[in-house]
């Protein structure tokens, strides 16, 4: 299966880092289909919801400072189900505070990286995330949806 | 010791005090009054004896009289010229038949008034006569004047043996005196008057010089002669007393009580003795009455006291495993219901410590819960800031970039400026960081472990490879003694310090030195980080350390001026000090130590 072929999720509130990222990820190669959840509430609805994609996102980068529903618990709710526990999630957040680098792990966070302010740094840090799980990393075969059979 | 065991042991103790005293009280009163009543009963035992031996002597004196005045003694005798030999068998057999009558005395003698012994009956004694004149004798010359006597102890012509004679004068019918009839005393029926020998108590007599005439234990000491005028008793009685001794007889090894007195008329001494264990032989059951009172009393006050004090110390037990219960944080526990005593003084008192502790302690918990609430809400408030002041400043930099990219043609100057614009809004993002990392410095209990400072500053020295390996500078990492401190927050001491060192090494003009150091006989050990850059201005030692404070410009040295807060916050939690010794152009050692860390 081609990986280009499959969308990735975005979570991201601020409408500028959101447009900064996508711009960073397209202007470093990248072609998936992007994702785009503005808070928490909406990004449980795109993976649990009656629209999920099939098949399931090979990566997720999650911003962990969300209306609604924090990126914690969007964290929390996709380690919890089966279809998604392997699923790598990227934390990508302004946040360098320790608790919230420890608290995410625990959470079962598959990396963290905080959010360069500086636009240079900001755009290789993206197109560096992208490239390396999607292109370098080779992911778990999917998982069956049990309900899907 | 316990209250229970106490008590009973003071009651015990008082009583055991109070009860001896009383029972040694009453054995030396017991003691007194039986020694009073022995010494009365030997005194009235003393005078019921010599009044005995008067009775006595005064019989023997009568009887001999009554011989004297026999018809053939006094009429024959001093008729026929003091009696021819012949008349012998007529004054004999009337004295005979007389003495065997009255067997009073051993013999009787007639004799002369010149002191010529006329005859001796019995006759069987005649014989003995070994001279036939007693006018040597102390006693016959009392006896010629006075007519009468008793003698004293002395050894007789007749018997050969010692004796004691009475003796009177006989008188014819005109009342002349014609001679003197004697007669000697059977000693041992003298001495029997002074009781038996197996008595134990007894009486003796002595004579004016202190010789025994009858002695009621032993009668042998009267024929021995046996001297007793050195006897205490019988020397007071001889110089005219009379009372009762106790004294230590050495020869019999016998303590006694003796009551003496003089025999009135003769110079004798009367001495009554009773052995001390007789007399007071009562002092041995009142003793043992006393001691088997006294036992009783202990007993009967040490279990009186014992259930006194289970009674007193009950509620107090109770009271201890209650406020025991109130120790280990159980302020709900149910207290014995109190009296009107001391102990329900105490459970009241105790009642209400609880109720403020109740209270107290719920008032704790409101405030830990409200500070809890607070501490969440400055959490909240931290990552606000992270993340709130950040994102703008990302845009701000992320946008003015992507405006440079398309003013392909901009001039110089704008492109500067685009270019100071992203360099501010990345300083501001690191003020940012740094000012949260030192606002969490003062809300986070460090965790401490004992640490090897020197390991931690190799790993920083690590991390700063980057800057470190484009610069050649010497970095000697000396040996340092291990120290109890929180791993984390002294690799960011390190990182501080050093990164300063670096900093301030690159413009010295001269090969760069770091030397990371203690000094270990220092109390506590002071360690320093130490390099031979710039230096600073000893005026500005202390201003250093605080927030957003810089010595050096801003375009020549980056930084945002939280750094050696930090530094100095971490220190502080360690419980430490920090401070630095420079001065401009040496170079700067930044010391610190960290004692607190110190278990």
């Amino acid at each position: 299966m081609n990986v280009n072929a499959l969308r990735i999720l975005l979570v991201e509130d601020s409408p500028t880092d959101l447009e900064l990222a996508i711009d960073a990820m397209r202007s470093g190669g990248i072609a998936n289909e992007i994702l785009v959840a503005r808070d928490g509430e909406e990004a449980i609805e795109l993976l649990f919801g009656k629209d999920a994609p099939r098949p399931r996102p090979p990566l997720v980068l999650l911003d962990l400072n969300l209306p609604k529903v924090t990126g914690f618990d969007v964290l929390r709710r996709i380690r919890a189900d089966r279809t998604y526990d392997r699923t790598p999630v990227v934390v990508l957040t302004s946040s360098r505070q320790s608790p919230d680098i420890e608290r995410a792990y625990s959470l079962g966070a598959t990396s963290y990286i905080v959010k360069p302010v500086d636009f240079e740094q900001f755009n290789h840090a993206v197109r560096e995330i992208g490239y390396y799980w999607l292109v370098i990393n080779e992911p778990p075969p999917e998982v069956e949806d049990a309900v899907s059979v | 010791m316990r209250l229970a065991v106490r008590i009973p042991l003071l009651g015990v103790g008082a009583v055991l005090v109070t009860g001896l005293a009383a029972a040694m009280i009453a054995v030396v009163l017991g003691q007194n009054a039986v020694r009073v009543a022995a010494f009365a009963a030997t005194e009235a035992g003393a005078e019921a004896y010599g009044a005995t031996v008067q009775f006595y002597l005064k019989h023997a004196a009568q009887e001999l009289e009554s011989f004297s005045e026999l018809d053939p003694v006094a009429r024959t005798w001093s008729h026929e010229g003091l009696a021819e030999p012949e008349s012998q068998g007529a004054i004999r057999t009337a004295l005979s038949r007389s003495m065997a009558k009255i067997d009073r005395f051993e013999y009787v003698a007639l004799v002369h008034l010149d002191g010529r012994v006329f005859l001796v009956e019995p006759a069987t004694l005649q014989g003995e006569l070994v001279r036939p004149d007693v006018a040597y004798l102390p006693w016959f010359s009392r006896l010629a004047t006075k007519g009468a006597v008793v003698s004293d102890l002395f050894v007789s012509t007749v018997t050969h043996r010692s004796s004691v004679i009475v003796g009177t004068a006989v008188r014819d019918a005109g009342g002349r005196t014609v001679g003197y009839l004697v007669g000697g005393l059977r000693l041992s029926e003298v001495s029997a008057l002074g009781g038996t020998p197996t008595a134990g108590y007894f009486g003796y007599l002595t004579d004016s010089r202190g010789l025994v005439v009858a002695h009621g234990r032993d009668p042998r000491l009267a024929a021995y002669q046996t001297d007793f005028s050195s006897v205490l008793p019988v020397r007071a009685a001889l110089s005219g007393g009379e009372g009762v001794v106790e004294h230590h007889n050495a020869i019999e090894d016998e303590d006694r009580v003796a009551a003496y007195r003089p025999l009135p008329g003769l110079g004798w001494s009367v001495v009554y003795v009773v052995p001390t264990r007789l007399a007071f032989a009562p002092v041995g059951p009142l003793i043992t009455a006393v001691s088997l009172t006294t036992v009783g009393l202990l007993t009967l006050v040490g279990f009186i006291a014992a259930v006194i004090a289970r009674r007193a110390t009950r509620p107090i037990g109770r009271l201890a495993l209650a406020a025991e219960a109130i120790a280990a944080g159980n302020t709900t526990v149910r207290l014995p219901p109190a009296g009107t005593d001391e102990v329900g003084l105490l459970t009241r008192e105790i009642e209400h410590m609880v109720r403020t502790l109740g209270e107290r302690g719920d008032e704790l918990q409101r405030r830990a819960t409200e500070l809890r609430a607070a501490n969440e809400e400055l959490e909240s408030f931290a990552y606000s800031v992270a993340h709130d002041l950040k994102t703008p400043l990302r845009a701000i930099s992320g946008f003015g970039s992507r405006l440079a990219k398309r003013l392909v043609e901009a001039d110089p100057e704008t492109t500067r400026d685009l270019g100071i614009i992203r360099a501010n809004a990345q300083r501001m993002a690191d003020l940012i960081d740094d000012l949260l990392e030192f606002a969490r410095l003062g809300r986070q209990a460090p965790s401490f472990s004992i640490v090897d400072p020197a390991a931690i500053a190799r790993d920083v020295l690590d991390e700063l490879g980057t800057e470190l390996s484009s610069r050649e500078i010497e970095i000697v990492v000396g040996e340092l003694p291990p120290c109890r401190a929180d791993p984390h927050l002294l690799g960011r001491v390190y990182a501080n310090l050093l990164s300063n060192a670096v900093k301030f090494t690159r413009a010295a003009g001269r090969p760069a030195r770091i030397e990371v150091g203690c000094r270990a006989d220092a109390q506590p050990v002071e360690y320093f980080v130490r390099d031979n850059g710039v230096g600073l201005d000893m005026a500005y030692a202390e201003e250093i350390f605080g927030v957003f404070k810089r010595l050096v410009r801003e375009d020549e040295y980056e930084g945002t001026g939280v750094g050696l807060a930090i530094v100095r916050r971490i220190v502080g939690l360690h419980h430490g000090r920090i401070w630095v010794e420079s001065s401009p152009g040496a170079g700067a050692a930044f010391f610190f130590t960290l004692t607190g860390g110190s278990p």
